[in-house]
């Protein structure tokens, strides 16, 4: 077990070696070994002399291991900074489940929701059950909630094939509605009477950001290559990103700065969003605006879920409640013109396309309050709306197709 | 109509911006500097001064609250004497040689001090806040675009090729370390007491030319403005961002026979030109010929020319349309080594154009430059006998 743990923590193994092993059959790479004349190791004739056919036992929610020593299986020591949500499933902790999301309980009034589709990417089921899970805590159920998951990745972000086909089939009233869905969500966990608390890890990517943006904190992997890339598939952030990256240039100055200018914060959003920047790591989201100073980073992974629950039973024990919402500034035309030269000039130095500057012209139109008046002052439901109304148009255009298709085909961005 | 003339001419030397010696030397403080010693190498009482012109490109923040007349109280001139700041980006130190020339000529004014500053560490390129108009931003976007776009399309346009440029910048760097070594702007310089991180220092070196730039270095860079390929400016042949103030005292004929002063040159003649905002350069073609014809010359009369190098395109575009003898174009280098801070630069070539004048005994010397917006300016100069 030493051994396994060593190359996992020190070469970042996925399984270790005996694992491994066990994966391919106890007695199948025995027998090999001996077929190929090599030499059956110690311990696995050890093994096979007390009569086990695997290294690792799995039993009542409880693994172990065979132990040479002697010559025994023995349980193996839980991590008192470690939680796994494997362990607690086979616990029978599972609350609710679906194909895309698993709420389980993870004891201490904390229930997490935890998601298992392909690269984690969002649908409508994902989407149910978080709802679910909001609505356990809004009724007292659980006091808390956690998203986290301990797959490879935490979000690959919105399903990109769902969306492409509502837009091929233009079936509006169906990406219309799959947005709000997202956003009601997004929006149900920001204002949930309980702490939500995200642990996001690896990728994250644009609705994987929106879920984490709408929790009252953080905690995120320091391995996090996270960033609302939206717009390399021809969009811009429509489940509350946008949204989010607004409210909170926005909050670096409030009303009681005397002279107080938002501009260079929002700008900031602009590019991050615009330019579809990615983190190289968790502590980067807070330089580029998709994390705060208040969400913390946890260096060791294995220590992340236990983490984000040991945070969230805090923002519980310190009383927590939900934000208020927020009222928005509009910033209108005149920082859009801002926004539109500058973006006018990447144009000019082969920077950027004339699609870019489509995206970026609505991503800006969204940003700055659509047709309001500077001065003027709008909800958060006001952006959402903005941003969704972004997305059907563009969703509407042949170079963002073409961008989502390249991008499910390659899985890279189409520059075009 | 009265004569014009330059009785003094001085500037500080040029710091780097943003990392060179007067990062932390206000704008202000630099020009109150330079309009005190041109006051006082004139020879007339500053009481006696009726304006302060200065040019400055951004005059906002620091640079913002009229900083001729900051400029005036900070030099300790009798608050009787006013002051007016004026922009016309990168011509603004000669426009302010032209309006308080004017005005000279014209008899509403017999003394005055122009001059410009500029404070690119204080106040960057496109000012503190850019606000640019909407329709303008919808429908002629190119009004708005940096001067990076203009330098690389005067080059596409007008085929220059990337080589040129980059041997014109090297030349550029030699020259004004020539110059440095030979002492030739130290008459011109006033010493400005400056605080830097490493302590108090007395700046009076021009701390832009590199002594260790090559043709192979200066062809390694990529472009600055656009993607490699398409861009052809670079940080190597173009003009460096720069803090430095510089000022003339002028007078009319009256004046200068009132105090019975030795002038320096005659201000001749000066003109502006206007087209297309995606252009830097070609206007000045308009506003060459158009200043000498004031100044009752042929262009071929120029013995000397500060052409300014905002970039190398720019002013190989108009050494090689005006058939200027390249010889006679920034003898002792140019903004690509000396730095270009926006608004002192009119009054800094003039500085530099009328010492090198007496030095070489030249007639007629030009200063130009191009400015932002598709426009570009020229002045004439006439060495005193």
């Amino acid at each position: 077990m030493s051994i396994d743990h060593a190359v996992k923590w020190g070469f970042a193994w996925n399984i270790g070696i005996f694992e491994t092993w066990d994966v391919l059959g106890f007695d199948y790479v025995c027998d090999r070994m001996a077929a190929e004349g090599l030499e059956v190791p110690a311990i696995a004739r050890a093994l096979r002399d007390a009569g086990g056919a695997s290294f690792y036992r799995h039993e009542n929610g409880r693994t172990r291991y065979f132990d040479l020593a002697s010559k025994a299986y023995k349980e193996v020591e839980r991590n008192p900074n470690a939680l796994f949500l494997i362990d607690l499933k086979r616990d029978n902790r599972t609350v609710r489940e679906n194909a895309a999301c698993s709420l389980v309980d993870l004891g201490d009034g904390i229930l997490c929701a935890e998601f298992h589709t392909k690269m984690n990417t969002i649908d409508a089921d994902l989407l149910d059950l978080l709802n679910t899970g909001t609505n356990l805590v809004n009724e007292g159920a659980f006091e808390g909630m956690i998203v986290a998951n301990q797959g490879e990745h935490f979000s690959a972000g919105a399903n990109l094939f769902m969306v492409l086909g509502y837009a091929m089939q233009n079936d509006w009233d169906a990406l219309s509605n799959i947005i709000a869905a997202f956003q009601n969500a997004n929006m149900a966990m920001r204002f949930c009477r309980g702490p939500v608390v995200a642990a996001p890890h690896h990728y994250t990517f644009g609705g994987g950001i929106e879920i984490s943006q709408h929790t009252a904190r953080v905690v995120a992997a320091a391995e996090t290559y996270g960033g609302l890339v939206e717009a390399g598939v021809g969009i811009i952030p429509a489940g509350g990103g946008t949204k989010e990256m607004l409210r909170r240039a926005l909050a670096y100055v409030p009303d009681s700065v005397p002279q107080g200018d938002p501009f260079p914060y929002v700008r900031r959003a602009f590019e991050t969003i615009g330019m579809a920047k990615v983190s190289t790591s968790g502590h980067e989201l807070v330089p580029l605006g998709y994390l705060t100073e208040h969400d913390c980073v946890c260096i060791n992974d294995q220590h992340q879920v236990k983490r984000a629950k040991d945070v969230c039973r805090g923002l519980v024990l310190a009383g927590y409640a939900p934000p208020r919402p927020a009222k928005l500034a509009v910033l209108g035309e005149p920082v859009r013109a801002a926004f539109r030269s500058a973006v006018y000039q990447m144009q000019l130095a082969g920077w950027a396309s004339e699609h870019d500057a489509l995206i970026a012209e609505y991503l800006a139109r969204t940003l700055t309050g659509g047709d309001r008046l500077p001065g003027q002052v709008m909800s958060e439901q006001d952006v959402l709306d903005l941003e969704r109304e972004a997305m059907l148009y563009l969703c509407g255009t042949e170079k963002t197709r073409a961008r989502m298709q390249y991008m499910l085909q390659t899985g890279k961005p189409l520059r075009n | 109509m009265q004569d014009v003339y330059v009785v003094s001419a001085v500037r500080t030397a040029v710091g780097k911006a943003n990392k060179g010696s007067l990062v932390q030397c206000r704008p202000d403080e630099m020009a109150a500097v330079v309009i005190k010693e041109a006051i006082g190498r004139a020879g007339v009482p500053a009481g006696r001064v009726q304006d302060i012109v200065l040019g400055c490109a951004f005059p906002e923040g620091s640079q913002g609250m009229n900083i001729a007349r900051v400029a005036q109280a900070r030099a300790g001139i009798p608050d009787s004497v006013p002051g007016i700041t004026i922009n016309r980006f990168c011509s603004s130190g000669l426009e302010a040689q032209a309006i308080a020339g004017a005005k000279l000529e014209a008899g509403l004014l017999g003394v005055a001090v122009a001059g410009g500053v500029e404070s690119m560490s204080s106040i960057p390129m496109g000012g503190l806040k850019y606000e640019p108009n909407p329709a303008l931003t919808r429908e002629r976007p190119e009004v708005y675009i940096a001067m990076g776009h203009c330098g690389d399309n005067v080059a596409r346009e007008f085929k220059l090729r990337r080589e040129e440029l980059d041997a014109w910048a090297l030349r550029s760097h030699q020259r004004a370390v020539n110059a440095i070594d030979q002492g030739l702007f130290t008459e011109e310089i006033v010493p400005l007491d400056v605080t830097t991180p490493a302590g108090s220092m007395r700046f009076d070196t021009d701390e832009g030319p590199r002594r260790d730039t090559s043709l192979e270095v200066l062809s390694r860079l990529k472009p600055a403005f656009a993607e490699p390929g398409r861009g052809f400016c670079t940080a190597g042949n173009s003009s460096q961002t720069s803090d430095g103030a510089a000022a003339v005292c002028l007078m009319n004929g009256k004046a200068v026979e009132e105090f019975g002063l030795k002038p320096l040159a005659l201000f001749r003649g000066y003109a502006v030109a206007a087209g297309d905002p995606r252009f830097l350069g070609p206007a000045q073609l308009e506003a060459i010929p158009k200043a000498c014809e004031q100044a009752g010359i042929a262009v071929s009369e120029l013995g000397l020319i500060e052409n300014n190098e905002a970039f190398a395109s720019q002013c190989l575009y108009v050494i090689r349309e005006m058939g200027f003898d390249p010889e006679k174009v920034n003898v002792n280098g140019g903004a690509i080594a000396l730095g270009h801070p926006l608004g002192c630069t009119g009054a800094k070539l003039t500085v530099q154009l009328l010492h090198e004048m007496k030095r070489r005994g030249v007639t007629y010397g030009l200063v130009t430059m191009c400015i932002g917006g598709g426009m570009g300016a020229a002045g004439v100069f006439e060495l005193c006998a």
